[in-house]
């Protein structure tokens, strides 16, 4: 079931970037940027009771007026300002409808922003380290089976007991997708198309819950008895050129969606 | 879900746009709060010192910590009496026992605007400039709004060096001489003033200040209300518009509400849709839905126009009735500036009508917010009219209770107008059991009984009136008065003159009515085409036509003129020129004709008053004094309107400007 979902929601904003898969980064981070923004907006006017909201504001503006109006009695400020801190907490609850409502689907594109924009695809020029975990102990040294596709082990296999982890690090090869194999275990590293703004792997996990629609920059993998339980790649951070600044995607994010949201609060009269 | 949200990583330090936004301006919202209370309280020693400075400039020691003034216009002495001999005024009566009650000598004529502003500067019309609700533009023989002037002026807009002169409208109060809650400043004595009238434009204050009378709506009229038919209705509408509901179907019609006027002259309009489907009717403006209850008046309405590059938003209600073919009738009140978003100064400061509107809800801001013009055409109901007053009632007691709950000490006054509106539309009805009259009575009692219960030990109430009430059952046109008396002459081919003194001849006329009651010479050099000479010749004529006026019988030989003043005996100071030559007294149940207060002319002199507006207190100013009480006992010996400003400054600790012409009502003694 999550498995499925996890496909069709990875298989909708696939087709959403299709017109930016030639183009940098940048502009598809900014397109859902700009998209989640306006909808979580719309999706806030609809859902919250934006009468009760708006006549809540107001008394919130009169309280605050009514603090700057007798600033010269404080027990009177101080009055209004409890009122105020009261007339707060209740838009806090006015808000916590529409934010349950916003929160699910904001995890869901949280997490299929971080897993296309967040990471750099591997360098030929750069080696990664793996780190796997072995849920029923690690194998034997010697026995340990890595085998690669597209990619090229650079020794020495590092053994952790305590934590019954092993790492070691991989250098991609030439344009094929890349793979690795670990104790009968397949596994997709890196990114998971050859187009712009597909997902980039940052790890994998053998599990099968709920966390995985809002992690899909994890890969999922078969359980094997021997195998590792899961994993992670040391895969750089990208940053954006914008305003003249390097920013993080979440940055990015943040701002765009904003300002969208702004825009369209204004536009569609939503009252927040 | 909540496995979901316990999963969500980075995505809690941000919860969305819309929420997230909520959240964050919460959190800031907090921090403000706890900022500006400490801030608050670490400025306090310093507003204190400049206040305890500043009191130590009052003359006396002050009798009260607080004053509150309530103001209940019109309240009637006669029927206070009355119904305090009865038992329906317990309130009152335990005022009228325990401290004072007397009757309140107004002003001549007792006009709520003359009166109010006397009440205000403790002076007489001569020295504050106002004698009627209309003043004369003696150069055109025009009517112009006597308190307020508004226009364009030339004012410097830009930075050098791209300066340059634009005209920028101006709003300027014509009211002369000084309020004593301006006096009060001086003291480090706050004030809080609501709806006295003739304080629009607000004038600054140590305090707030809400403006009362002559407040315009958005379409600059002291109140026009829309009403919307399929048919056009067969004659004139004063004091209102017409507007065409254009069917779009049989359960709906669209229409155009007619707002402010743009400099181009014509109005701005916003559309409406009005749909009858289901139980209750909607209508759409804005976007904005309001559900409508047959034949009840709705709750205030925002309403916003685009005038210019400008948003000028106000406020409405709206009701909706069939009429006999069972077509919509759809009421809008007039457009009251919105308070939250005021296009025009209607508070001091600008942010305290925002306040209120936070706090209360939205509210009516026009000067003379009842809609009795609506009435007297008949396009509401009396039992609409009364919601709708009463509603103003109700929104004005919040105000006033909030003053009294934030007003420490200092000075608090406020006005209600739902004593005197209820009186102007219902007089017929009378003053017993039932009548709106009554019930009006019985709720002024209590909400003096609720204020008193308000007040501390060391406050003082005072419960005042600006005039009284009777009957205005007959019209009396003076200009055709003056016409037939050769005063007075029309152009050839002219009989009757709808307004504006329009086929007037100049050229040989004397004297000229206009407003509720002055008559004007006629004057060379200072009317646009005078012809009586000063002097001699004015004082002789302005005897002649008092000694005819006072002759003036009705049909059954009853004099209907009590009394005529000339107005250097009744006025003294810098401004009794702009006042009329002669005040017209006239008796109970008379009162100058509609037409004649705007420079009409009509068919007869006396002819019966056949509007609903049945009450009136513009009569000879002896037959509707005011009604005085006080929780404090007062000198009551000859009282005056004028002897309040006096009093209320004595209470507080401040000698009473030498040009104030009423005394204090308190004992002497206690001087500092």
């Amino acid at each position: 079931m999550t498995n499925a979902a996890g496909i069709l929601i990875n298989g909708f904003f696939d087709i959403l970037l299709i017109p930016f898969r030639t183009l940098p980064h940048f502009w598809g981070l900014l397109f859902i940027s700009l998209l989640s923004g306006l909808g979580m907006i719309m999706v806030f006017k609809f859902v919250s009771n934006q009468d009760k909201i708006l006549r809540l504001r107001r008394r919130m503006g009169g309280e605050i007026l009514g603090i700057l109006l007798h600033l010269s009695s404080p027990g009177t400020v101080m009055n209004f300002a409890g009122k105020l801190i009261w007339s707060n907490t209740l838009y806090l609850g006015y808000l916590l409808k529409p934010l349950l409502v916003i929160a699910i689907p904001f995890m869901l594109v949280w997490g299929q922003l971080d897993a296309r924009y967040g990471s750099a695809v591997m360098d030929e020029s750069d080696p990664v380290t793996v780190t796997v975990f072995f849920e029923n102990g690690l194998p034997l040294k010697d026995s340990l089976q890595i085998g690669v596709s597209g990619l090229e082990l650079i020794p020495p296999v590092l053994f952790i007991d305590t934590l019954d982890e092993a790492s070691f690090r991989i250098l991609p090869l030439g344009d094929s997708l890349p793979n690795l194999k670990i104790e009968g275990v397949s596994i997709q590293v890196g990114r998971t198309g050859s187009w712009n703004g597909c997902r980039i792997h940052r790890g994998f996990d053998s599990g099968n819950s709920l966390k995985r629609l809002l992690t899909p920059w994890i890969a999922r993998v078969d359980r094997m008895p021997e195998g590792p339980g899961s994993g992670y790649y040391s895969l750089p951070d990208v940053r954006y050129g914008v305003l003249g600044g390097y920013w993080s995607w979440i940055a990015v994010f943040l701002l765009f969606s904003s300002l969208s949201a702004i825009a369209g609060a204004k536009f569609f009269k939503v009252k927040i | 879900m909540i496995a979901l949200l316990l999963f969500a990583g980075c995505a809690t330090a941000y919860v969305g746009p819309g929420a997230g936004f909520g959240i964050v301006t919460s959190f800031l919202v907090f921090l403000n709060a706890i900022f500006v209370s400490l801030l608050s309280a670490l400025i306090w020693p310093v507003t204190m010192l400049i206040k305890l400075l500043r009191r130590r400039r009052r003359e006396y020691v002050r009798t009260a910590k607080r004053v509150v003034i309530l103001g209940l216009d019109g309240l009637s002495p006669d029927i206070t009496e009355k119904m305090m001999a009865d038992g329906k005024m317990p309130f009152l009566k335990k005022l009228s026992d325990e401290g004072t009650f007397s009757r309140l000598s107004t002003t001549c004529p007792g006009i709520s605007p003359v009166a109010w502003s006397s009440f205000q500067t403790g002076v007489n019309p001569g020295k504050h400039g106002i004698f009627d609700f209309l003043a004369p533009d003696r150069k055109r023989y025009l009517a112009k709004l006597s308190s307020v002037q508004t226009g364009t002026a030339p004012s410097a807009a830009g930075l050098a060096p791209f300066r340059r002169t634009v005209m920028r409208p101006f709003v300027k109060l014509l009211r002369k001489s000084t309020p004593f809650w301006t006096l009060l400043k001086r003291y480090g004595i706050r004030s809080t003033v609501l709806r006295v009238p003739i304080t629009y434009p607000p004038e600054p204050l140590d305090g707030h200040l809400l403006s009362g009378m002559c407040v315009p709506d958005l379409r600059g009229t002291q109140g026009s209300y829309t009403i919307f038919t399929e048919d056009e209705p067969g004659h004139s509408i004063t004091g209102g518009l017409w507007r065409r509901l254009q069917k779009l179907d049989e359960n709906r019609w669209s229409a155009e509400l007619p707002g402010p006027e743009n400099t181009d002259g014509e109005h701005a309009a916003v559309k409406l849709e009005l749909d009858t489907r289901g139980e209750t009717a909607v209508l759409t403006i804005n976007e904005g839905n309001l559900k409508l209850e047959k034949g009840l008046l709705s709750d205030w309405f925002e309403v916003c126009f685009r005038s210019g590059r400008r948003k000028v938003r106000g406020i409405s209600k709206f009701c909706l009735t069939k009429d006999s073919e069972g077509k919509p009738v759809l009421y809008s009140t007039a457009l009251h500036v919105d308070p939250y978003f005021p296009s025009i100064p209607i508070s001091h400061p600008v942010h305290y009508s925002r306040y209120l509107a936070g706090l209360y809800g939205p509210y009516a801001t026009m000067g003379l917010a009842e809609d009795t013009w609506a009435l007297n055409n008949g396009a509401i109901s009396e039992e609409t009219f009364l919601k709708q007053a009463w509603s103003i009632y109700d929104e004005r007691k919040k105000m006033f209770f909030d003053a009294l709950e934030r007003t420490a000490d200092g000075l608090i006054v406020c006005v209600f107008d739902t004593s005197d509106r209820i009186q102007h539309m219902f007089w017929d009805n009378g003053s017993g059991e039932g009548s709106p009259i009554n019930e009006m009575y019985t709720t002024m009692d209590s909400l003096i009984g609720e204020t008193a219960e308000k007040l501390g030990r060391n406050d003082m109430l005072i419960v005042m009136s600006d005039h009284g009430f009777t009957s205005f059952h007959t019209c009396i046109d003076f200009n055709r008065w003056l016409l037939e008396n050769d005063y007075l002459f029309l152009e050839d081919g002219v009989e009757t003159v709808e307004t504006s003194f329009k086929g007037v001849d100049w050229s040989r006329t004397k004297a000229w009515s206009m407003g509720l009651a002055g008559i004007m010479l006629n004057l060379r050099g200072r009317c646009g085409n005078g012809i009586v000479e000063p002097g001699n010749d004015a004082s002789t004529l302005l005897s002649e036509i008092s000694g005819k006026l006072l002759k003036l019988e009705n049909s059954n030989g009853e004099r209907v003129i009590s009394s005529v003043y000339l107005s250097e005996n009744v006025y003294s100071g810098p401004y009794v020129s702009l006042g009329p030559d002669l005040v017209i007294g006239t008796e109970r149940g008379y009162r100058s004709g509609w037409s004649c207060v705007t420079g009409g002319i009509g068919k007869e002199i006396i002819y019966p008053n056949d509007r609903k507006w049945n009450g009136d207190h513009c009569h000879d100013h002896r037959l509707v004094p005011g009604t005085l009480a006080s929780n404090v006992k007062l000198n009551t010996e000859n009282t005056t309107i004028l002897d309040i400003a006096p009093t209320v400054l004595r209470a507080l600790g401040v000698a009473a400007p030498e040009y104030m012409e009423g005394k204090s009502l308190i004992g002497e003694g206690a001087h500092k």
